[in-house]
C-alpha cells in the first residue's frame, strides 16, 4: 500500500515538474539589446553580415 | 522591433514569421521592424530561407543566419527552440520562449504582445522601431 502511495506521489511530482519546464532564454523585460552581425539572407543587405538591431 | 531566434525552420516558425511580417506591414507607419535569426551551421539554411521568403512572400521581416550559439549577449538558451523578444528604444518589453515549435496559441500571444511596443514605436520618430 505504501509503495502504491509513493508511486502515485512520485508520478504527481514528475507531472508537476514536466508542466513547469519553462526555461529562460533571451533578454528579459528591461534588458538592453546589444548589436550583432548575422548573415542577412533577405532584405536590403542580403548576402552581408549586418546588424538588424 | 520584433526579434525572433530559432534553432530550426519549423511549420510554427513559418506561421510566426508570416504573422509578424503582416504585422510589420500593417504597422509600417509605426516603423515596426522585425527580423528572424536561425542559429545553425547547416549550409542548406540559406537556400531554405530564400525559398521560404519567396514562397510565403515575406517582404518586411529580414531573415538571417547566425552560429548555433547565437549572439552571446542575447543570453539565448540552447534548450529553447524559439525565443521571441519585443523591444522598443533598445529595451526589451516582452519575452516569449518555446522549447520546441510554436503553436497557434503561442503566435497569438506574440501578436497580442505587439501592443506593448506599438504605442511607444508610434511616438518615436525615425528610430521608432529600435
Amino acid at each position: 500500500m505504501i509503495r502504491i502511495l509513493l508511486s502515485v506521489v512520485a508520478a504527481g511530482l514528475l507531472a508537476a515538474a514536466a508542466q513547469s519546464d519553462e526555461i529562460k532564454s533571451g533578454l528579459q523585460a528591461g534588458d538592453k539589446v546589444s548589436p550583432f552581425n548575422p548573415l542577412n539572407v533577405t532584405g536590403s543587405s542580403a548576402g552581408e553580415k549586418r546588424c538588424q538591431v | 522591433m520584433v526579434a525572433i531566434f530559432a534553432r530550426e525552420i519549423t511549420p510554427g516558425l513559418t506561421s510566426l514569421v508570416k504573422a509578424i511580417d503582416k504585422a510589420s506591414k500593417d504597422n509600417s507607419d509605426a516603423k515596426l521592424g522585425s527580423f528572424v535569426v536561425v542559429m545553425t551551421d547547416d549550409d542548406k539554411t540559406e537556400k531554405t530561407l530564400e525559398a521560404l521568403a519567396d514562397k510565403e512572400k515575406i517582404k518586411q521581416t529580414v531573415l538571417c543566419i547566425d552560429s548555433p550559439k547565437g549572439p552571446e549577449k542575447w543570453k539565448l538558451s540552447k534548450d529553447a527552440g524559439i525565443t521571441v523578444m519585443l523591444y522598443v528604444k533598445n529595451t526589451v518589453k516582452e519575452n516569449f520562449v518555446h522549447t520546441k515549435d510554436i503553436d497557434a496559441k503561442g503566435i497569438e500571444a506574440v501578436v497580442a504582445g505587439l501592443k506593448s511596443i506599438l504605442p511607444e514605436a508610434k511616438k518615436d520618430g525615425k528610430d521608432g522601431d529600435k
